[in-house]
């Protein structure tokens, strides 16, 4: 089988798989969870472009073939970007085993892999965009798979990603025009708007960021951290793909302040908003406007430095929203009021805010260093936006404490005074199943560990940049 | 097959501005009447409709899987409309807003619905003169431009499942009956269809979990 197709064809197969195992939910989500886990391992560790021989099958990992009359081209960068996608989703099912078992999360979460490496894998890129919006629309069931939950982060998302395609759509078309009428820099114009204006839409920028916090409010948590992570992350190299396949992009002399003024403005809104919030999956949410805004202003540096940054920041998100969405859905067997909580649940009450914290940038977290790292490029630039992005950190650690303070607060009462609505039927456990515990475990002790010793993984976050020859150093 | 495509060819007079006339009915039709069977009669019209549009700027063949897709569709709302009536007949709290009174049929708030449908009317046609559409004929670009709009103006005045659902479908075939004329190939109408498809799906399982979440309506 040729490599590319391998990575499409193989986690929709075994999506479809453990969805007919989902009798037995333990054994098929620990499926779908090893596959992800394989299939990432072997885009990281296996060598590019050579013959690897495996059970009898010889494959390359690398290089092109044709499926449907559409070509299907795994460089280097997008070997790095599905790596990434792979190891995360095997990470996300893992928790799921114990904390979502009874979910669609995993068959359709490792189905929407396969869709999204199509997006990154498929050429020309007009074909990416239908994949991504086929994903999404996959990506509804789970999202709100309780069926006492509020529609609204479902309707949101689904909303503002097809608002998105006509743009991806017609811009490739638009471009295609530009070489045929190289004279007619209107339509260079135009593309670059459409462009522009489908990835504010789909990274969640103020004006269209209502999604975002209505996706962590109202979502299952782990399947929201999921999409922040996995579809955000596929969006970000798409975006990436668009920049290399299209580096007149960034040629554009107000290239870098658009980007950096977006960024900081998406952060600072997170942060205000953030800081007003005493719901745990609202925040969640504008913990991620504020992470998408320091993403824009390390790629807005226009650097190789500003690129592995992006990258590290990208990494250090998916950690940290996998421990505070796994903490939030064990807050949430325990009740969706927080009032009292951690003496019910402690340790998923310290892995949402250790999670939190990472998320923010807060020193001695996984979230550290890249954060800091933006900082300091932006300082040498521009310190008052630096100090802007600061401040919108510093917003949503209030709005951490807040809760924090909730979830620390005994119950005078039987029914707390949490800001998210409680379905009825919520039914608490009285205890953090063992598993559970050594899960969250695990988690927090990487995320200190990445925030004590982030040399460990930087060098891959600049691997992984550089797979990208957008910028020079 | 080729009956069909003769009753295409013979009803091809309609793909101009009587299809356009048609086609603004049924989006005040959908954006007035709050019953559900309503709405799904209006879908079925306006896939026609669409087809019928679509004939002048793709095969009259791909035109009708394209139709058929759309009444797919439309079946698929009925039947969750259905399911969902039959919930509310069971004391379940229904998707479908209660009737009240002498107007079985309407939006509690019609004068102002009228007043959009009036401003759909209005965008839709200042936005074909302005920024027309010129690799498409000039009908067909007032088409787009009334589905693109009417699509999401139905879209973002509700909450309701179904109709954010079909408000997204409605812009989704104004853009489709544009990109048709840009971009003919048969994968992108499979994967275009297949995507409204899945976005019916999704609507019509959120709008089953929004009952039985039986939350407050707009």
């Amino acid at each position: 089988m040729s490599g590319p197709i391998l990575f499409i064809a193989l986690p929709m197969v075994v999506a479809v798989v453990s969805y007919t195992l989902r009798a037995w939910r333990a054994a098929a989500t620990l499926l779908v969870a090893g596959v992800s886990l394989a299939l990432g391992l072997m885009l990281v560790l296996l060598p590019f472009g050579e013959p690897v021989t495996f059970l009898g099958q010889t494959f390359v990992l690398g290089g092109e073939t044709s499926l449907l009359g559409r070509a299907l081209v795994l460089g280097p960068s997008t070997r790095m970007a599905m790596g990434f996608l792979f190891l995360v989703g095997a990470g996300f099912f893992l928790l799921a085993w114990q904390l979502e078992p009874q979910t669609l999360f995993a068959p359709v979460g490792l189905g929407m892999l396969g869709l999204l490496s199509g997006a990154l894998l498929i050429r020309p890129l007009v074909y990416a965009a239908l994949f991504l919006e086929i994903a999404v629309a996959l990506s509804v069931f789970p999202l709100q798979a309780d069926p006492r939950a509020p529609v609204r982060s479902g309707l949101r998302y689904l909303t503002f990603f097809v608002l998105a395609l006509p743009g991806l759509l017609v811009s490739h078309w638009l471009l295609e025009l530009y070489t045929l009428t190289p004279d007619q820099s209107g339509l260079l114009y135009m593309a670059t708007a459409l462009i522009g204006f489908s990835f504010a839409l789909l990274l969640g920028l103020v004006p269209f960021h209502p999604w975002v916090p209505a996706v962590g409010r109202d979502g299952a948590p782990l399947m929201a951290a999921f999409l922040f992570t996995a579809v955000g992350g596929a969006v970000w190299f798409l975006l990436l793909t668009y920049l290399q396949a299209y580096p007149w992009l960034t040629d554009y002399p107000q290239w870098a302040a658009a980007l950096t003024a977006l960024g900081v403005i998406t952060a600072v809104m997170g942060g205000l908003l953030g800081t007003a919030q005493r719901g745990a999956g609202t925040l969640m949410g504008y913990a991620v406007m504020v992470d998408t805004g320091a993403l824009l202003v390390a790629l807005g540096a226009s650097s190789h430095t500003g690129l592995g940054l992006g990258v590290a920041t990208l990494f250090a998100r998916a950690w940290s929203l996998a421990l505070m969405a796994a903490g939030l859905a064990g807050l949430r067997t325990q009740g969706w009021e927080l009032t009292g909580l951690s003496w019910r649940a402690p340790w998923s009450a310290l892995a949402w805010v250790i999670g939190g914290l990472s998320l923010i940038g807060f020193p001695l977290t996984a979230g550290f260093a890249p954060r800091w790292g933006v900082y300091r490029l932006l300082f040498a630039t521009d310190p008052g936006a630096a100090l802007a992005l600061l401040l919108a950190s510093t917003g949503l650690c209030v709005g951490l404490l807040r809760v924090f303070v909730q979830l620390m607060t005994r119950p005078a009462k039987p029914v707390g005074s949490g800001a998210e609505e409680q379905p009825a039927g919520a039914t608490p456990h009285q205890v953090e199943q063992p598993i559970v515990v050594i899960l969250l475990i695990v988690f927090i002790v990487g995320t200190v560990v990445w925030g004590l010793f982030p040399q460990l993984w930087a060098g891959a976050a600049v691997q992984a940049g550089a797979a990208f020859p957008i910028f020079g150093p | 097959m080729s009956t069909i495509l003769q009753f295409i060819d013979r009803v091809s007079f309609l793909a101009a501005m009587p299809a356009i006339v048609g086609l603004f009915i049924v989006l005040s039709v959908l954006m007035i009447s709050r019953a559900w069977q309503t709405q799904v009669l209006g879908m079925v019209v306006l896939y026609l409709l669409v087809g019928l549009l679509n004939t002048r700027v793709i095969r009259p063949e791909v035109a009708l899987i394209k139709a058929l897709i759309g009444w797919l569709i439309c079946l698929t709302f009925y039947v969750t409309g259905r399911y969902l009536d039959e919930q509310g007949g069971r004391g379940k709290k229904s998707l479908v807003e209660p009737r009240q009174g002498w107007r079985p049929f309407l939006a509690a708030d019609v004068p102002l619905r009228l007043l959009v449908v009036l401003a759909v009317l209005v965008i839709a046609y200042a936005g074909s003169l302005t920024f027309p559409l010129r690799q498409v004929p000039g009908d067909i670009n007032l088409a787009c431009y009334l589905l693109v709009v009417g699509g999401l103006f139905l879209a973002g005045m509700s909450e309701e499942p179904l109709r954010v659902g079909l408000g997204l479908l409605i812009f989704l075939a104004g853009f489709e009956l544009f990109f048709g004329a840009l971009e003919p190939s048969l994968v992108v109408v499979g994967l275009l269809g297949a995507t409204g498809f899945l976005i019916t799906l999704a609507v019509t399982f959120m709008a089953v979990t929004h009952a039985a979440a039986g939350e407050e309506r707009p």
